[in-house]
């Protein structure tokens, strides 16, 4: 049972900076995982609701992917995220050991054919094309056996009242 | 997860009873969807005013549930922010006949409704 919850050590919660890792496989870890973080967001973003749900969306994206692909669905791996609050930014870095993204980079924007008939629609493929329109300019880098991902999200209303 | 059904003036109302629909739940959802509409042959209405995040899996899931009701709509009522934002992105908006608020559907559909 231990492992079925994710653990989250508070770095500074000054400063919205939280760090957590949990394990694949477990069932709903990763949804624990996001659960937690976003508490932490929330608190540390009170009056930026829209900045918290995207970034709720890319992390939740970026880690069913790890999940999926980079581990192949093998349960118990390791999964670490960090994530930033710098004004009205948010940046999410993930690390995991899985098998790199293919051609070591991010799957380029994509965006699925809604204008098919019903019976064509797509079910998957998604999941890039949202980190893409919340976080532009993902980045990636393969290290050893270690793969990194790292997003930055603005809220571009929150600083047009702002500005 | 499950999905709990009722029916309102011959249309099969359809509530997930979870906030989430991500990638751990949008996997029962097919085969509830399946079970529930088995034999119907009205209007469906998924009710996703209680569902407050929703990935790309959980979109999936309900993009193949509309494929089990081949020639039909599947109409879905009261998206909340999230909800609504994935759908929009996706431009899965202009897939499905999306209402408001449940309500509006239950209203619409009874002509003389007060």
């Amino acid at each position: 049972m231990q492992h079925e919850r994710p653990f989250l050590r508070a770095a500074s919660p000054e400063d919205g900076l939280s760090e957590a890792r949990c394990f694949t496989g477990k069932t709903g870890a990763i949804r624990n995982l996001v659960r937690e973080i976003m508490q932490h967001l929330a608190r540390a973003l009170p009056d930026n609701p829209e900045l918290c749900c995207n970034a709720e969306l890319v992390l939740a994206e970026a880690l069913n992917n790890i999940e999926e692909h980079g581990y192949a669905g093998i349960p118990g791996m390791p999964v670490q995220v960090s994530v930033t609050v710098l004004g009205n930014t948010v940046q999410v870095a993930t690390r995991d050991f899985g098998t790199p993204m293919p051609g070591l980079t991010i799957p380029p924007i994509h965006r699925p054919e809604v204008d098919v008939p019903q019976n064509a629609l797509p079910e998957g493929g998604f999941g890039w094309f949202l980190i893409h329109s919340l976080a532009p300019n993902p980045s990636y880098t393969r290290r050893g056996n270690t793969n990194r991902l790292f997003f930055r999200l603005r809220c571009a209303s929150a600083q047009d009242q702002t500005s | 997860m499950n999905l709990t059904s009722r029916t309102h003036d011959g249309i099969l109302i359809l509530t997930p009873d979870t906030d989430r629909i991500d990638a751990a739940g949008a996997i029962y959802l097919k085969d509830q969807f399946r079970s529930a509409t088995a034999g119907v042959e009205g209007r469906v209405v998924m009710d996703l005013a209680g569902v407050t995040f929703m990935d790309s899996s959980g979109l999936g899931a309900i993009v193949s549930a509309l494929k089990l009701l081949p020639g039909r709509k599947l109409e879905l009522a009261g998206l909340t922010p999230v909800v609504a934002k994935v759908f929009k992105l996706t431009q899965m908006d202009q897939v499905f006949t999306i209402h408001q608020a449940l309500s509006d559907v239950t209203k619409g559909d009874g002509a003389n409704a007060a």
